[in-house]
């Protein structure tokens, strides 16, 4: 009788441990205490080069072949640098959360995004939100949800870390580390 | 009577290697009867012409996309750049070349950019759209401009992720769909480089 109580105990506190331990040891997301139920592992970020500014004048560069210089007036328009981030988020609430913003210091526009591949075309849309399903987990990876970074500021270069700032519906805010690479 | 088997199988074994070389086993989808690629000329990332036809003695690798795409673009180039590696000194019978989708954004400085990261020998080609049409309708590119107004990106452009080969002759001879294995694609392009040309 006493085993079957002390082996009950033991089940118990290790379920507590595993609950409130897991995340900061095994991941390198800094989750605050709201953002317990989530664990964010594999997060990475593509490369980007800064695309060159065009050149003033611009008369030396071309052949003299054809003029297709199209200057764009869509005003408020991203003309600019993008680059996609990845990660894997873990839900082992009882509850599904939404992942609704990432925010991090290398892109004017970050926005969350999915692709939809048929037949072999992609097509990529803006979404609102990303479910983390309750007890699950969701992917995001290349040729599905991915974060989006737009106008992107600086050159992002291959072994960096990339701070970025996740806002959760229920969890809040999570800061992760994002490791620069190729997929 | 057990000799003339021996005869026999190595008979058949003789006929069966002098088939071998004349019908290499390609891996992506083979396009049979092979035919002349459709010719064009584009804009390179250098402001050169680039015309199809002139490349002749060169296996030509050309994939449809725009350098704001966040996904299928660069999985493809970036597979181009390791197909690439791995082929060695057969790379230098091969010329990949990223076609612009979206030439109102992609700016030969950009694709310039875009291109050289994935590999320095890499191009990237422009047109506008009337240039492009034709390139299109003949390759079967699916391209098509969609409005994002909730987005910062404006517009995106729905698109196919094919890789089309062009044999040294300037024929079009292999399509590899998206996410075709990288070792696939080597055995291939190997294949096509060492062809007569
Ligand atoms: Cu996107």
């Amino acid at each position: 009788m006493r085993n079957t109580i002390s082996v009950i105990l033991l089940a118990i506190s290790s379920l507590i441990l595993a609950a409130c331990g897991a995340a900061p040891t095994t991941t390198p997301a800094v989750a605050p205490a709201t953002g317990m139920a989530l664990e964010i592992r594999d997060a990475w970020v593509r490369p980007a080069n800064m695309a060159a500014m065009p050149m003033e004048g611009n008369a030396q560069g071309g052949s003299g072949h054809g003029t297709m210089d199209q200057t764009t007036e869509h005003g408020s328009m991203s003309a600019g640098t993008t680059t996609a981030g990845y990660m894997v988020i873990k839900n082992s609430g009882s509850e599904p959360d939404y992942l609704l913003a990432a925010a991090a210091d290398i892109a004017e526009t970050i926005e969350l995004h999915n692709v939809l591949m048929e037949d072999n075309v992609m097509r990529m849309r803006p979404v609102e939100k990303i479910e983390v399903p309750a007890g699950g987990e969701v992917e995001l990876r290349p040729g599905g949800f991915h974060v989006m970074f737009i106008d992107v500021t600086r050159d992002v270069k291959e072994g960096e870390s990339i701070p970025v700032t996740l806002t959760f519906e229920r969890a809040g805010t999570v800061e992760v580390n994002a490791v620069v690479r190729q997929p | 009577m057990k000799q003339y088997s021996f005869i026999l199988l190595g008979m058949v074994l003789l006929m069966l290697t002098a088939c071998g070389p004349s019908a290499p086993q390609f891996r992506g989808t083979v396009l049979e009867p092979a035919e002349p690629a459709f010719d064009f000329t584009l804009i390179d990332e250098q402001g050169q012409p680039f015309t199809l036809s002139e490349q002749k003695g060169q296996v030509v690798v050309l994939f449809f996309g725009f350098t704001m795409c966040p996904d299928i673009c660069p999985a493809a180039l970036a597979d181009l750049s390791v197909v690439s590696r791995e082929l060695g000194a057969d790379a230098e019978a091969i010329q990949v070349a990223l076609v612009s989708l979206d030439p109102e954004r992609d700016t030969s400085e950009r694709l310039q950019q875009y291109v050289t990261a994935f590999d320095p020998r890499f191009k990237g080609l422009r047109g506008d759209e009337a240039t492009l049409a034709p390139i299109l309708k003949s390759y079967g590119v699916y391209s098509e401009q969609r409005e994002l107004p909730n987005s910062a990106m404006g517009y995106t452009i729905d698109h196919s992720g094919f890789i089309y080969a062009i044999d040294k002759a300037g024929n079009w001879r292999i399509l590899f769909a998206h996410g075709t294995a990288v070792e696939d694609i080597t055995a291939d392009l190997r294949l096509l480089a060492r062809e007569g040309g």
